[in-house]
């Protein structure tokens, strides 16, 4: 459990606009002290993640209060710029057992939920962008009037918090310090001219104040220092309908003496409060029936007059879980019509076993839905055939009943009636436009069977006009690809060229053949590059200029980077050498088409006449079906079911 | 509680596709005024502000309050748009962009609070 009566106040400094912020948040730390808390100030760079995270590992505050610049998704502190979360929807189990306050915009749209979802005590921030007027961005908003009322609202949520009030209080004295702010700029000030624009913008930050998680939570103790132990923990899984047992004991922090005859609460998401009180021992206990799904929860003594409060550890409990796991994953390829197979087996998550007689559904196909019941073992197999030529990416999807919860398996990409790719093939995706004519970037991409490469698809985009004024001349009118490998840089294979009328707007995909069948390798990483004609655009003391070249463009190592070395055109560099890199932060939709191979083995016999011997060959059929064999002239069958 | 001073000068509602002033509206359409200031529930102040305040109407009387000087720079506390001039305000509100639809849906915020003020 955190420790009371401590706080941690990130109070960026100099990042975007957030001066003002530091002075405002100075206040709930000088506040904090005359309240006697122990206050941690992470001021200007310490109030970047990693500072931040030592302070909250060395000192365990119950709260944590916070000014930044803010997401739907992360909190950030921003030093010079640089947006780098302290907090994000994937960070953030260090807020565990706390109380959050971030002064901040949007956070409480998916962050908050995210912090109250990895145990949390409770959080409170805003899902609109929180927005302040001010005479002078530079001092403290408490000693301006109009910056004032916008700070001296907000700020009513900590210290409320510092004063021992509770969460839900907070809350509502927050409130109810807008309504002042807005209530004097409708009365006393309402000749002055900010009377209006405060009005709407108070209005608009006291909707935006977002509260989650045990609104009777306070970080404040008073009296003697309790202590909540859990002796029988939940099971980290369970199934629906089962019954739980949580026990464990109140006592006096200091001397471990049973406190008897107290309520103690346990706090389960999206369910009632439940209550037990504590026998001679201290000891309290509760037997939980679980619900479908993931819950939280944990123990709260409220506290008395005597005792402060005390909170347990909060357990995630999985009811009803299910995981899929795929045993045959569906080919890469089908003819149309073709039938071919995907299996797998549906999984109890509390047990590890299989789960009998579920309906698993192929997904994807775009042609209704082919079902499967699981066996006795969970096992389950689908059917997959289309009469139609397209790629779709399919998956199994179980989708829950009254006791189990869905899952699905991951999607895989089946080309039917079409050559098999691997790559991109998201239309639009990764497309540049503006003073980029004709430029996609490309992604590293893996081959999971034997091929031969056949083409080279890419979007792409040419646009009809530059900036008025701007003039350029296009030095080559061609665009062709190729393929380099990862492991060792070098070429495997160039396609033909594409040739476009610049200017001429253009948006589609563009089909490149390769001027040989180039072998491909099962689980190679390929880098996709492009050579298409660039513009570079300039600008310099406010001067700006262009110039043209032709660069080769793809991309090496992690995926949304993109390399950039400058080659001409007819240039094929042995190996791709050195790449600059820079982050752009979008893939690009390029795939390559390959004809699938099937491994070739040869032996050599020398018989003579009247001789015979058996030759044998081990083949490893991947699928279902009738496979044919063929020695010389000798044919024959086999079929694996 | 009162309007704030030179609230009364902007465009308060549309009524057949012209803007009028609160004093306009009440000469020339006083049943609109009363049906309006009617002590009806919240929700349906809520509701008749929606109806009646179009994006046009609310960024005209943004706009009119600028030109007033009555509108300042706003800060936020916002990755993208940390700081954004009247004129910029209005930019975007013209634009009806995300950051526009944010200051129009604040602009109608404080449009039903003005009913309310009306009313009480």
């Amino acid at each position: 459990m955190a420790t009371f009566n401590t706080m941690v106040n990130i109070k960026p400094w100099n990042a975007l606009y957030l001066k003002q912020m530091f002075y405002g948040l100075a206040h709930v730390s000088d506040e904090a002290i005359i309240q006697g808390l122990t206050v941690i100030d992470q001021e200007a760079e310490e109030s970047l993640k990693d500072p931040v995270y030592d302070a909250i590992n060395f000192y365990d505050p119950i709260f944590i209060c916070g000014g930044g610049h803010g997401s739907e998704d992360a909190f950030t502190t921003d030093i010079a710029d640089v947006k780098y979360a302290v907090f994000d929807v994937f960070n953030c189990s260090i807020l565990k057992d706390r109380v959050v306050y971030l002064h901040s915009c949007l956070t409480a749209v998916n962050l908050g939920p995210a912090i109250i979802l990895n145990g949390a005590l409770a959080y409170a921030g805003y899902n609109i962008s929180w927005t302040w007027l001010t005479e002078n961005a530079d001092v403290d908003p408490y000693d301006l009037w109009v910056a004032g009322t916008f700070f001296k609202s907000a700020n009513e949520f900590p210290i409320a918090l510092v004063q021992g009030d509770m969460v839900g209080v907070a809350k509502d004295r927050c409130i109810d310090e807008y309504n002042y702010w807005i209530n004097i700029w409708e009365t006393e000030r309402s000749s002055d001219k900010d009377a209006a624009s405060s009005i709407k913008w108070l209005l608009w930050d006291r909707d935006g104040l977002t509260v989650l998680g045990n609104m009777s939570t306070a970080i404040v103790a008073t009296g003697i220092l309790t202590t909540l132990t859990t002796d029988i923990e939940p099971p980290v899984v369970a199934h629906t309908g089962d019954i739980i047992t949580i026990q464990g004991k109140l006592l006096e922090s200091e001397t471990s003496m049973a406190l008897p005859g107290k309520t103690v609460k346990i706090i389960q998401t999206g369910k009632p409060e439940t209550v037990a009180v504590t026998d001679i021992t201290g000891t309290w206990s509760l037997d939980l029936t679980m619900d479908k799904g993931v819950t939280f929860l944990y123990s709260l003594f409220l506290g008395d007059e005597d005792y402060s409060p005390a909170y347990g550890q909060t357990y995630k409990i999985d009811v009803g879980l299910t995981t899929i796991d795929v045993t045959k994953e569906p080919p890469t390829h089908a003819e149309l019509d073709e039938v071919v197979y995907f299996s797998g087996t549906l999984i109890d998550k509390a047990t590890g076993l299989g789960l009998p007689g579920k309906s698993v559904t192929l997904e994807g196909l775009g042609i209704g839905h082919t079902l499967a019941l699981s066996d006795g073992s969970g096992n389950w197999t689908l059917a997959v055939s289309s009469g139609i030529a397209d790629r779709p990416r399919i998956y199994a999807s179980f989708v829950g009943d009254e006791s189990f919860v869905e899952s699905v398996t991951e999607s895989y990409q089946i080309s039917i009636g079409m050559l098999p790719i691997f790559g991109n093939d998201i239309k639009g995706i990764g497309q540049i436009s503006g003073g980029w004519p004709g430029i996609i970037i490309g992604s590293t991409h893996k081959i999971l069977e034997d091929g031969a490469a056949e083409n080279m698809v890419a979007w792409l985009k040419i646009i009809s006009a530059l900036h008025e004024g701007w003039t350029w001349e296009v030095p080559v009118n061609k665009v062709k690809c190729a393929l380099y490998r990862q492991d060792d840089l070098s070429l495997a294979g160039v396609t033909h060229e594409w040739e476009f009328v610049p200017f001429t707007e253009f948006t589609g995909e563009v089909k490149f053949p390769y001027v040989d069948k180039s072998l491909l390798e099962i689980d190679t990483e390929y880098i996709f590059v492009i050579w298409l004609p660039v513009m570079i655009t300039f600008n310099v003391d406010g001067v700006i200029g262009y110039t043209s070249a032709v660069e080769l463009f793809g991309l090496h190592g992690e995926s949304n980077l993109i390399s950039q070395t400058k080659v001409s055109y007819d240039d094929f560099p042995p190996a791709f050498l050195d790449p600059i890199k820079s982050p752009l932060g979008v893939t690009a939709s390029m795939f390559c088409e390959y004809s699938p191979m099937v491994a070739h083995v040869e032996q050599l016999v020398e018989l003579n006449p009247g001789e015979s011997q058996p030759v044998v060959f081990e083949v490893i059929p991947k699928e279902v079906g009738v496979y044919h064999v063929s020695v010389n002239e000798l044919e024959g069958t086999f079929t694996v079911k | 509680m009162k309007l704030p001073k030179g609230e009364e000068t902007l465009p308060f509602a549309e009524v057949n596709g012209k803007f009028l002033t609160l004093n306009e509206l009440q000469t020339q359409y006083p049943e609109v005024l009363k049906a309006l200031l009617q002590p009806v529930s919240a929700l349906g102040a809520v509701s008749y502000a929606s109806q009646t305040s179009s994006e046009l109407l609310l960024t005209e009387r943004f706009k009119q309050r600028m030109l007033q000087g009555r509108e300042r720079t706003i800060h936020r506390v916002d990755l993208v748009f940390p700081i954004l001039t009247p004129e910029e305000q209005l930019k975007h509100m013209q634009a009806k962009d995300e950051i526009g639809m944010e200051l129009l849906a604040a602009e109608r915020k404080f449009l039903q609070e003005e009913i309310r003020l009306i009313r009480n």
